[in-house]
């Protein structure tokens, strides 16, 4: 019985595999995370989280081509299943919802700034 | 393979450590990443932040996902993990026996560790000196006398003229150490403190590795005016060591007496010195004060050598073995060098070889150390194989399904590691728990501290010990046939039995030894000490008192001898339990030609053959008035006049140094030396400086009379601690070491005894389980109590009996080769050697007592009923 549910972590990377398309590889994600986020992660972290979602079904997997930095070796490109896509709207959903629950924030007196994770 | 940057790339070591532990099917993309990672580091940073960043992605590799499912590591882990818990099982299911094994390991372990204390500290001795491996002891061997005695003592140029004589001497100082026997008095106004005091040449410091804290390191002692003081001496006069250079000491000593320039402060030495001193003067004011202190003759330093690098000592030593016949014609004495390191344990020499010291206290005591732990292994032993009956089914299994012996095996040794480190752990509460008297014992100041070395060697220790213990167990039981264990038929044989019994057997003949030594030295201490001596040593009192024969000091012994409770007072250089002179310059009428008597001299005051409550043989004693301080007027004793063959010896003129003394009297033998020597020819002169003051009180009102001698004490002697000792207690501590010896042998022959008990008792509690239907059967077809206890004990006593009767002789022998180090030993008679083979049967039936009882008195019904 896996764990269906999604971890914060979990939700970033899951959607930096989106954003990323064709680019989604785990030194490329980490990369991204990096970036984005401008907290340090190890890519051994960020591989295994791709791991764990891909034993969730939230997430497949193939190898892609290979390029002269890595020393000619191929890279795992993963993709969001279906799945994982819905996951990811239960989880906006669920949290816009939070969202409409809260009155100061419903009422729109205040501003929000969206997805600033 | 292409790269932008053919020089920098990954570490090796790092890919080759990933790929060991990663799964196969992801090195590709690992790999991969990591060395994109890497080449994108390298953009922004240095080839070392490149590196490190790429073994910290390395190690956040190590996670479950991503290691390697490798059969062999895990199933190894599993099985530790297994062995583990059957062993806890086990240890729950016999908890007799588990704790009859960790209390045996414990207390073994827990004397090893204390034993490794002292022997550790004992090796240190001296042995701090950063030059240590240079640093020689220059030796005198006396060739006067019929045997070759070998000192310490050498001529005050000896030192120089080494230096001067042999290129290989880097160095050489004289040290005068004796006069720190009698410490001085250091004074600062009114603060008075007694200090132990050496006179050493400049060269002290280059040559060993005590500390100068303050001063001229080239030269720290400028003049004889000049004096170095210990920092720990600094607190003490001034509360500081700071501004202590350039302040002015008096100093009470002696012929030393005078006032000091403090010139330098050095750091107390510790206590892994031998020696111990709190101030340092120059050689030269002995040179100055003492006449005839600088002549070839006059033997009074300690002489020390730091050989140059590469020199070789045995061909120094050939080199300088007749040297003094150089500087003095009819010189017989020869020297040699000793490693000034080595000169703390094998300080003894005989006909100039070096013979034994207290490095055979060390073996000694390293030997019981592992003998107790031996003792504690075979325990383990023995038990272990005779419970194997009853996991006989569990090996049984095992074997049944596969597991082969190397596994069988680990499992035991597994078991009996796991004890021993449990039984470490209470070791080192045992030892916590009693290091605070072994030091008292043992006059050290050892502590449980976690030095590397103390954890290495205990680990080592602890290991040997599990190994051993379970060596014989792993081996044995997995060795056993399967079926014939599963089907329950397994006979033990002939050999199993025969060994356990052996072990026994080794067991009590160690502990019948250690209890024999534990006798033997005891009653020869109690000898020693009630041993008539020639003196009464009760009731005397002594302080000491540098002074000189004079008015002054007559009215003080005048005034102490008006109290009521003191009997007699004198003056005294020398005493009978310590250092003292001697002369082989003796010549008397009638004494053959070529022919040398060594004699011993004592220094003493008027009424101190009185005051010892010596006894005269013939003639009189000194009296104030007609006698002079000096070797005109002397007194022999008895042994003296035997060694001369004097007849009529009263009235009679010797010469002493070719000065005349006329014989007044003749003093019954008493002892003056240790016990380990024979009494020896004496003169006894009058001296004219005294050391101490000695002082026989009535046994009544002793506190009144202290008071009084108190109050006397500090008339003559203001602001100067009364210090006083009694001469029985100075007696006893002469025989300090043995006295020790004593009770430590008593400690551990108790330690070795209990093991061995427990041991028996935890076999006999077995046997009695294994026999409980037999005796069942026996009660029920009538047989008595004592008939079956008889059945459980004849076993075992036989096995003692063998084991005195390989022990016995043992300790007799090891007892009669110690005895005959003293002069005045006890006689061992055969009894006492009855006593303790009785002894130790009476323990060892006591320990299984209980057991035996039980099984005796156990309802038979009990027994049978089951199954």
């Amino acid at each position: 019985m896996k764990e269906t549910r999604l971890g914060d972590f979990e939700e970033v990377i899951l959607l930096l595999v989106g954003i990323l398309d064709e680019e989604a590889y785990a030194f490329k994600i980490a990369e991204e995370f990096e970036s984005q986020t401008e907290r340090s992660v190890s890519i051994g972290a960020v591989h295994s989280t791709l791991n764990r979602l891909g034993e969730k079904g939230f997430l497949t997997s193939e190898m892609g081509e290979s390029t002269a930095e890595r020393g000619g070796r191929r890279k795992r490109i993963y993709s969001i299943t279906a799945s994982g896509q819905r996951v990811l709207q239960e989880s906006r959903d669920f949290k816009v919802s939070l969202w409409n629950q809260f009155p100061a924030f419903a009422s729109g007196n205040l501003k929000i700034e969206w997805l600033n994770l | 393979m292409k790269r932008k940057n053919k020089q920098i790339t990954p570490p090796r070591l790092a890919e080759r450590f990933l790929l060991w532990f990663l799964k196969a099917d992801l090195a590709e993309e690992v790999l991969g990443d990591l060395d994109e990672k890497f080449y994108s580091q390298l953009k922004k940073h240095s080839a070392f932040k490149a590196r490190r960043n790429y073994w910290f992605q390395v190690f956040n590799y190590l996670r479950p996902f991503a290691l390697k499912a490798s059969s062999y590591r895990s199933n190894n882990l599993t099985m530790l993990k297994h062995n583990l818990l059957i062993s806890f099982r086990s240890f729950m299911r016999f908890k007799s026996t588990f704790l009859i094994n960790l209390f045996g390991l414990a207390s073994g372990l827990a004397c090893t560790l204390l034993i490794y204390l002292w022997v550790t500290d004992e090796m240190r001795i001296n042995r701090f000196h950063e030059k240590g491996d240079r640093i020689y002891q220059v030796l005198q061997h006396n060739r006067w006398g019929t045997s070759v005695q070998t000192m310490t003592n050498t001529p005050r140029p000896l030192a120089a003229a080494l230096k001067a004589d042999f290129p290989e001497v880097e160095h050489s100082v004289s040290v005068n150490d004796d006069w720190a026997d009698t410490p001085g008095v250091v004074s600062f106004g009114e603060t008075k403190f007694k200090a132990k005091d050496n006179q050493v040449d400049a060269d002290f410091f280059n040559i060993f590795s005590y500390e100068l804290l303050q001063g001229n390191p080239a030269n720290p002692i400028p003049d004889t005016k000049s004096v170095l003081i210990s920092d720990k001496l600094a607190t003490k006069l001034f509360k500081s060591v700071d501004n202590v250079v350039g302040k002015t000491v008096h100093w009470d000593q002696y012929e030393m007496s005078g006032d000091y320039l403090i010139t330098g402060v050095f750091k107390a030495p510790s206590s892994q010195s031998s020696k111990h001193f709190e101030l340092l003067f120059s050689e030269e004011l002995l040179v100055e004060r003492v006449d005839g202190y600088a002549n070839w003759n006059n033997n009074n330093d300690r002489t020390f050598v730091l050989l140059k690098e590469g020199s070789d000592a045995r061909a120094f030593n050939e080199k300088i073995e007749h040297y003094l016949k150089t500087k003095m014609d009819s010189e017989k004495n020869t020297l040699s060098v000793q490693k000034f390191g080595d000169r703390y344990l094998f300080g003894s020499f005989q006909n100039a070889e070096q013979a034994g010291g207290r490095i055979v206290y060390v073996r000694l005591f390293s030997l019981v150390a592992l003998f107790i732990l031996g003792i504690a292994c075979i325990n383990f032993m023995n038990l272990t194989t005779a419970k194997a009956t009853n996991r006989m089914k569990e090996i049984g299994v095992k074997k049944a399904i596969g597991a082969n012996r190397h596994t069988l095996a680990s499992q035991y040794l597994s078991e009996s590691l796991l004890l021993s480190f449990i039984a470490l752990l209470v070791a080192i509460l045992i030892t916590s728990l009693f290091i605070g008297q072994f030091n008292e014992i043992t006059g050290k100041q050892l502590a449980l501290n976690l030095e590397p070395e103390l954890i290495i060697g205990a680990l080592t220790i602890t290991i040997f010990t599990g190994l051993v213990s379970g060596s014989y167990p792993a081996l044995y039981l997995s060795g056993l046939h399967p079926i014939a264990m599963l089907k329950g038929k397994l006979k033990q044989t002939f050999g199993d039995t025969w060994l356990r019994k052996g072990l026994v057997i080794f067991q009590f003949t160690i502990s019948a030894i250690l209890i024999t030594a534990v006798m033997v030295v005891s009653e020869q201490i109690s000898y020693i000490q009630n041993k008539n001596l020639g003196f009464k040593k009760e009731n005397l009192l002594r302080f000491d008192y540098v002074t000189e024969e004079g008015p002054g000091f007559r009215a003080f012994i005048e005034e102490l001898k008006s109290i009521p409770g003191v009997v007699e007072a004198s003056g005294a250089v020398d005493d009978a339990t310590g250092m003292h002179g001697g002369t082989g310059n003796v010549a008397w009428p009638g004494k053959e030609e070529g022919s040398r008597t060594y004699f011993e001299i004592l220094n003493v005051g008027y009424d101190f053959l009185e005051t010892m409550n010596i006894e005269m043989a013939l003639g009189r004693s000194y009296e104030p008035g007609r006698d002079k301080p000096g070797r005109s007027k002397i007194i022999f004793n008895e042994a003296a006049i035997r060694a001369m063959g004097l007849k009529d010896p009263i009235g009679k003129t010797v010469q002493i140094q070719r000065e005349k003394s006329e014989v007044i009297g003749v003093v019954k033998d008493f002892h003056f030396q240790t016990m380990y020597q024979d009494i020896a020819p004496l003169y006894i002169q009058l001296g004219g400086q005294f050391e101490y003051t000695l002082i026989r009180l009535r046994p009544e009102n002793m506190s009144a009379t202290m008071a009084a001698i108190e109050e006397v004490y500090d008339s003559h002697l203001d602001g100067v601690p009364f210090d006083f000792t009694f001469v029985d207690s100075d007696y006893d501590a002469m025989y300090q070491q043995e006295q020790s010896i004593s009770s430590l042998s008593k400690y551990f022959a108790a330690i070795a005894i209990i093991i061995s008990c427990l041991g028996l008792l935890g076999l006999t509690a077995f046997t009695a389980e294994k026999r409980s239907k037999e005796i069942g059967i026996r009660k029920v077809l009538g047989s008595g109590n004592w008939r079956i206890i008889y059945l459980l004990s004849s076993d075992f006593t036989r096995m003692i009996l063998v084991a005195l009767f390989i022990g016995l002789p043992i300790s007799y022998y090891v007892a009669q080769e110690w005895i005959q180090n003293f002069a005045y030993g006890i006689e061992l008679s055969i009894y006492q050697f009855l006593f303790v083979g009785l002894l130790t049967i009476v323990i060892a039936w006591v320990a299984v007592g209980f057991q035996t009882l039980k099984a005796a008195g156990a309802n038979p019904v009990d027994a049978l009923r089951s199954e």
